[in-house]
């Protein structure tokens, strides 16, 4: 059960809530609606489920914001529309759909991690629907953006899931009919009808790969020499995904940034954050990660993460670390800093040990690996790398769908299956050597953390650690 | 010295024909493959027996032993006494117990562990402390062995993890916490009589306490090594489908090394191989493939042939002793007292039929009745009667307690599961 804050009682509203089979709010700016919708879905008077107030202002919607899991914006407005967006995105919900009224105005929606769908299609309720619960949509809208596999294909090529139909594209203005030889662009509107997980498979046909790629960031923080093997791995990846790395540069370590300015490629953009916090402010700003015991790096780090999350700054996709310091006895059960930040990270983490471009890749299909797949495709596709991806028979499914992917991105990969543990058959993987970058999801139930430790303080290849 | 004889009188066709001197047939005389034939069929025969009855399976089991051995005894009496205890069933029997310890230890979950907040933690250890507590009062009063109140304060987890198995619970919340507490008092109980025994000094109680959870460590961080740089010789003891079936091989292995050295420190044998299972669960996280290759072995052959030789010890005979019956009534009076007190009064879990139901199931005690009775006989603290109530007491609140458990919780459940999926 997820509860859902609606914003906009209008028919859309209206009807939404009507049949909505999860707890819901919905709040209405106009008195007489209000009354009229408590009375339509048999509230009382006093109700709590339908209020009246402003859906823009953050004093109505932060008392009605506690254990809201999505949030579907319906004002009439794209000006009011895109302010609650904001204000839901501040007061931390994750799943925000916005109906959109100009498809100028698309992507400013989604800069705030907003999904969104084009008004009028006749069907929103339905598609609203679809987008609170994927696994049982009908119909999607999907705006096609730069960086999408499909651009540059014909509907024929794209192997859409079965049961899917293309139904209309919506093209500058203009309805065009889906042949199966015309050839997907930039900007299209293509709206899909689906069965089953159809929709999610077609919307990753669709839309960029993960939350890496050209228009994120990768944060690497300088503080001692070895973070250079950090520096040129990043360096590696931000040129082959379009990326801009950032750099957190501590007090006492500018003549480091010097090296660093002196033998990064003038092409790849970066830019640089000068970390002078007190550890007081430190701690005001890693407040949300309630992390104990934290380091001043990782205290640092996490704070300068936050920061950067909070004031809607460039997204960053990826914390590059240098690889810890081999110690002589090894003893996995006393987790050190390093293990605490990876494994308590909102972004992926990557411990660098290997700065030439990748030529295979390892990683473990679990029953929720979207994430993992979505980056593995992507820095495979950008820097030619092939995949190895372990599964056990449970997640075929997950690796049938790495499988398709693979093949709509064209990335090699080689899907295995093992029967046995989980941990061991991966540490067997990792010793043989083949493997330039290590793909893993961080406290995963079927690995052995006390392994996955191993993996970052003694391996020998780069392991990126997903959250 | 026994084993030898049953192998001989096993090799000895005669075996097939009982004979009959002074109107008694000794044990030695029946062929031991005879008795294991006998038990194979009541194994067989305890589900329907149990679904039949709409009682747990655990409970039909030892309630067909119970029936059998009651049956037994009252051809004793009439002057044909056939004794199905031997050398080979004890094997098999305590097999079973070891295989059910193991399998125990193996359903721990430290992630699930880790996941409860320090408030639950100490609430459970309260309540198992409280527990221990108020079952040694009346047993003190009445001037009866301390062992008597250790013993009813114990759980038995054997009994608790099928019923809660069985009901497809216990993976919820309230299983759980039910399998930690039942674990818990399983094992300190069963500590506590070793060391109540009173043939260790303190130092060495202290010394032992201390290396079992040092020698655990020690023995996972060489087992995580071994993952590590021998992830080859690991993947074949992992892999379910390897033709030489390695991981069986040195799981057993494992399991009686465990058993072993536990008799060596000093400690109820059985506890080594919960502590094996809790190990392996430690190391393996994911251990699907191995559970699923020692249950048909487990609970289809080895644990059923344990509980209906329990319940074989037990003659309904026994009851018809006022003073048996008043300190049979006693003790699981005591036993319930003891478990639903610290429960309902702490509020352990959310719904009062969750405290009611939780008590209820936790009043079963069988492994900490079987080895405080050895250990009390032993030691000659229990005499003959008392140690023969105890067995009663044990394999009758395994039959009372998981029944009742089972007929308050059922509607409960229907409830509760089918809408929250948790009923704690």
């Amino acid at each position: 059960m997820m509860r859902i804050l609606i914003i906009g009682g209008g028919s859309v509203g209206g009807k939404l809530a009507t049949d909505l089979r999860d707890p819901f709010v919905l709040v209405e700016s106009d008195p007489s609606r209000v009354w009229e919708l408590r009375e339509m879905l048999g509230f009382d008077d006093d109700s709590r489920n339908v209020v009246h107030g402003d859906g823009t202002s953050r004093e109505t919607l932060e008392p009605l914001s506690n254990d809201i899991e999505a949030a579907v914006v319906l004002m009439n407005r794209d000006s009011e529309n895109l302010e609650a967006v904001s204000t839901l995105k501040e007061l931390g919900i994750k799943k925000i759909i916005a109906r959109v009224n100009r498809s100028e105005n698309m992507a400013r929606f989604m800069e705030f991690g907003a999904e969104v769908f084009l008004h009028p299609t006749g069907y929103e309720e339905g598609l609203i629907r679809t987008m609170l619960y994927p696994d049982t949509k009908h119909a999607i809208q999907i705006f096609v953006r730069e960086g999408s596999p499909a651009i540059g294909r014909s509907i024929r090529e794209l192997e859409l899931p079965e049961g899917t139909v293309i139904g209309s594209i919506l093209r500058e203005d203009r309805l065009i009919p889906p042949e199966p030889s015309l050839v997907i662009q930039n900007g299209d509107l293509i709206a899909l009808d689906t069965v089953g997980s159809g929709a999610r498979k077609a919307w990753r046909i669709f839309s960029r790969t993960g939350r890496i790629g050209p228009s994120g960031h990768i944060l690497i923080p300088l503080s001692r020499e070895r973070d250079l093997t950090a520096v040129k791995e990043g360096e590696m990846l931000a040129k082959s995904l379009g990326s801009e790395m950032i750099f957190i540069v501590r007090p006492g370590s500018e003549e480091l940034l010097k090296t660093v300015g002196g033998f990064i490629s003038k092409r790849i953009p970066f830019k640089v954050i000068h970390s002078n916090n007190s550890t007081r402010e430190m701690m005001e700003g890693s407040r949300r990660i309630s992390w104990e015991r934290k380091e001043r790096h990782e205290m640092e780090l996490m704070s300068i993460l936050e920061e950067h999350m909070r004031e809607g700054a460039p997204h960053v996709d990826l914390v590059i670390l240098p690889p810890p310091s081999k110690p002589p006895i090894y003893f996995p059960f006393l987790p050190q800093s390093i293990d605490r930040l990876i494994e308590g990270s909102p972004i992926p983490v990557l411990v660098s040990r290997n700065p030439k471009t990748y030529r295979r890749i390892l990683m473990y299909i679990h029953s929720r690996s979207t994430q993992e797949i979505n980056i593995a495709i992507e820095i495979a596709r950008t820097t030619g790398a092939r995949i190895t991806a372990l599964y056990k028979r449970p997640n075929r499914k997950r690796a049938q769908y790495l499988q398709r992917f693979a093949q709509v991105y064209r990335v090699e990969v080689d899907i295995v299956r093992f029967a046995g543990n989980p941990t061991v058959e991966l540490i067997k993987e990792v010793k043989r050597n083949l493997h330039d970058l290590i793909l893993l999801k961080s406290n995963l139930k079927e690995l052995q953390t006390s392994q996955m430790r191993r993996l970052v303080h003694l391996g020998e290849r780069s392991v990126i650690v997903v959250p | 010295m026994e084993m030898m004889e049953i192998v001989a009188s096993a090799s000895v066709p005669t075996g097939l024909a009982p004979i009959l001197v002074n109107g008694r047939i000794a044990s030695s005389e029946i062929d031991p493959f005879i008795i294991l034939a006998v038990v194979a069929v009541l194994g067989f025969a305890a589900p329907f027996f149990a679904k039949a009855l709409k009682l747990p399976l655990v409970v039909g089991e030892i309630l067909f032993g119970v029936i059998i051995g009651s049956s037994l005894h009252v051809l004793g009496i009439v002057g044909l006494d056939i004794d199905l205890s031997s050398g080979m069933m004890d094997l098999l029997s305590t097999l079973g117990f070891i295989t059910l310890m193991f399998m125990i230890g193996m359903e721990n979950d430290f992630d699930q562990l880790r996941a409860i907040s320090r408030r639950e933690k100490l609430a459970i250890l309260l309540v198992i402390s409280a527990n221990f507590m108020i079952a040694l009062v009346p047993f003190l009063l009445l001037g009866l062995p301390l062992m008597v109140g250790l013993i009813v304060g114990g759980v038995s987890i054997a009994v608790v993890m099928p019923v809660l198995r069985e009901m497809g619970i216990q993976r919820t919340g309230f299983g759980f916490k039910m399998m930690l507490i039942a674990q818990i008092a399983d094992v300190a109980a069963i500590f506590l009589l070793s060391f109540s025994a009173a043939s260790e000094s303190g130092f060495r109680t202290v010394m032992i306490l201390i290396s079992i959870p040092l020698l655990f460590l020690i023995l996972f961080w060489l087992a995580d090594l071994l993952i590590w740089y021998k992830p080859h010789l690991m993947s074949r003891i992992t892999n379910p489908t390897d033709q030489a079936e390695l991981g069986v091989r040195a799981t057993l292995a494992a399991v009686l090394i465990f058993y072993g050295l536990a008799l060596f420190i000093g400690i109820e044998a059985v506890l080594g191989a919960f502590l094996c299972g809790m190990l392996f669960s430690a190391i393996f996280k994911e251990r699907g493939a191995m559970m699923e290759k020692f249950m048909p072995l487990g609970y289809g052959f080895l644990i059923p042939i344990f509980f209906i030789y329990q319940g074989f010890s037990v003659s309904i005979l026994d009851l018809f002793d006022a003073g048996a019956l008043a300190l049979l009534f006693l003790l699981l009076s005591v036993q319930f007292i003891s478990k639903a007190i610290p429960i309902m009064v702490s509020k352990f879990f959310k719904r009062p039929w969750s405290n009611i139901g939780g008590s209820l199931l936790l009043g079963t005690n069988l492994s900490v009745v079987v080895a405080g009775v050895k250990i009390g006989t032993e030691a000659g603290i229990l005499d003959e009667r008392t140690s023969t109530v105890l067995i009663l007491y044990g394999v009758t609140s395994c039959i009372l307690f998981p029944m009742l458990f089972r007929k308050v919780f059922r509607k409960h459940l229907s409830d509760r599961v089918g809408a929250e999926g948790d009923p704690s």
